[in-house]
């Protein structure tokens, strides 16, 4: 059985402009001790994902439409607010990307450290430091014992996203899902960040759901990716085959226009147009205007996720088809 | 180099630090830019790279004398920048535009493209005020955005399309040299892709120079055809792009090529 099973999640905003559908229709699982890469663009409903599943997602405006996020029987989307306060920050926690305005700035490392602790555990506050100070001291902090009790400016940004990481892990989470954590940082910062997270998760036997923009950030560092586009998935792989062999013309077309896949120099590809306007209710697939290959059937037809070959599954009408 | 258009000649840029309240002790230095010595040829892409910290952006203000040198010389076109008057400045500045990263802070929210776009053309004087209308519209064409557009504001953009706004701001006044500070950064893959083709298009066009600071080692492989790399304000290595890539000889530059992370497509 899956760690985590998510079904047909729905999340939607309702603004004054229209109601747009963040995420629509989203499945996956997620296995004990696996890594799971979600890509995609701005917009494209991977935060939005990952902001549903752990009930952060700000209501009003935004509204779990539908869907179960089943996680050790209990379902996340719809389950008592006080027995989704004791899973999240204990049992899945979560790292966020800008560690500059992640941390509060008014209190001491050691208190914002060890806050999971004492909300989660029956601990007393000196146990709850000197496991503070542990974590600090896994997650590669120099001196941590003197570091403990300093405040968030005295950080750089790397410490400061070793903190986060630190206070999320603290409770030994069963689920991290880490949103793009290493985005706003140096690329060699990134380097050691994306070291310390696959050390910490073969440490700790943990489950990764990792959100980027990034494939070269992923293809280091997943096991399965699932690439999303205008709050769908539309493909899913094993990290390797999503490399090798894509099928989605999206993903394809992603690989193209990244400069480090093609001959120096040459023109980049570009995906023509623009993504789509969610509060727009549309027929068809969501990337069908954009799309090279795309037929008349692609405007008519809803394509749906379904596996095209082991381990990959495709939302495209095309592939399915065995056309392209 | 037989006609550089720009020379920078041991340049450096030191921030005091201060401390103290009411009687400020300078207690340090920071050397942000530091000796800089480096010829840029007419028509030639210079990447610019390194981590945050290692005075990419303060040499671009350098460059445009945005903040005061501490010693060397900047010399555009045989004119000494660091020397100059306010009024030679700002006449060197039509020759000197810069792009930021980020196109939603970097656009007036209450200026229409039109207005943004006119505002550089007048005050430089570059066309009489009749032709105003007609060189907007133009530089929308230049950079792939639809004239009928220029009513609008910076937020009916999306990203991509205001970092093109920008980028037609900086060519309004006929530039030679453009300074682009992480203009891709703050942008998705696929758009990222449609910029880095609009820049390097507009090089090869109008025979522009341009440095093109980036920390994505991969885009600037990409875009220059020498790769410039800073450490602590000097530049620990300068090269053509595919030599420093493949094989970089400063151990900071390797350090820095080891840090990218990969795709890997071969099993």
């Amino acid at each position: 059985m899956p760690l985590l099973e998510v079904t047909d999640l729905r999340t939607s905003f309702h603004t004054r402009s229209g109601i747009y559908r963040a995420v629509d229709g989203v499945s996956f699982s997620l296995e004990k001790g696996e890594t799971l890469g979600i890509v995609g663009e701005s917009g494209s409903g991977k935060s939005v994902t990952c902001y549903s599943l752990l009930g952060l997602v700000p209501t009003p405006p935004g509204r779990i439409e539908g869907g179960r996020a089943l996680f050790d029987g209990v379902d996340l989307l719809h389950c008592p607010p006080a027995q989704l306060r004791a899973i999240r920050g204990k049992r899945i926690a979560m790292i966020f990307q800008d560690p500059m305005t992640s941390l509060n700035p008014y209190l001491r490392i050691s208190e914002q450290l060890i806050e999971p602790l004492l909300i989660h555990d029956n601990i007393s506050k000196a146990d709850a430091l000197a496991r503070g100070l542990a974590m600090l001291d896994a997650v590669g902090i120099q001196d941590a014992a003197q570091r403990l009790h300093s405040y968030p400016h005295e950080f750089s940004g790397g410490m400061r996203q070793r903190v986060m990481i630190a206070m999320a892990l603290i409770t030994k989470p069963e689920i991290l899902i880490a949103d793009e954590p290493t985005t706003a940082l140096d690329v060699t910062v990134q380097a050691q960040i994306l070291e310390l997270l696959k050390k910490l998760q073969r440490d700790l036997g943990m489950a990764v759901i990792f959100v980027t923009h990034d494939l070269a950030v992923v293809s280091g560092l997943c096991d399965r990716v699932q690439v999303m586009y205008a709050g769908r998935i539309v493909e899913a792989a094993p990290t390797r085959t999503l490399f090798q062999a894509p099928r989605h013309p999206y993903t394809r077309a992603l690989q193209r226009s990244i400069p480090s896949l093609q001959p120096k120099g040459r023109e980049l590809y570009t995906i023509p147009g623009m993504p789509p306007d969610l509060s727009q209710p549309a027929s068809g697939c969501a990337f069908a205007p954009r799309c090279e290959q795309a037929v008349a059937a692609c405007q008519a037809t809803d394509p749906r996720l379904q596996p095209v070959s082991a381990g990959q599954s495709t939302a495209c009408l095309r592939v399915q088809n065995a056309e392209i | 180099m037989s006609d550089p258009i720009l020379q920078l000649k041991d340049v450096s840029t030191h921030f005091p630090v201060e401390s103290g309240f009411l009687f400020k002790k300078r207690t340090g230095t920071v050397k942000a830019v530091d000796g800089i010595t480096l010829d840029l040829a007419r028509g030639e892409v210079l990447g610019l790279v390194g981590e945050s910290g290692s005075g990419k952006s303060t040499l671009a203000r350098t460059i445009l004398q945005l903040v005061p040198t501490t010693g060397g010389t900047v010399v555009l076109e045989g004119r000494n920048l660091t020397a100059a008057t306010a009024t030679e400045l700002l006449a060197a500045r039509r020759g000197l535009q810069m792009v930021f990263q980020d196109p939603f802070a970097s656009l007036n929210p209450r200026l229409t493209v039109f207005a943004a776009l006119a505002e550089p053309l007048l005050v430089h004087g570059v066309v009489p005020p009749d032709q105003v209308p007609a060189r907007v519209a133009a530089l929308m064409e230049q950079v792939g955005l639809a004239p009928r557009d220029q009513r609008k504001y910076p937020h009916e953009f999306s990203g991509g399309q205001r970092q093109r706004i920008a980028i037609a701001r900086a060519l309004a006044l006929e530039p030679k040299i453009i300074i682009a500070d992480e203009p891709v950064s703050a942008l998705d893959v696929s758009i990222q892709a449609q910029i880095l083709n609009l820049l390097a298009g507009l090089v090869r066009r109008m025979n522009l120079t341009l440095i093109f600071i980036a920390h994505d080692l991969s885009v600037v492989k990409h875009i220059s055809d020498r790769i410039a790399v800073m450490y602590q304000g000097k530049i620990v290595e300068l090269g053509p792009a595919l030599d420093i890539m493949e094989r970089p000889q400063h151990p900071y530059t390797k350090a820095l090529i080891s840090a990218i992370p990969r795709i890997e497509r071969k099993s």
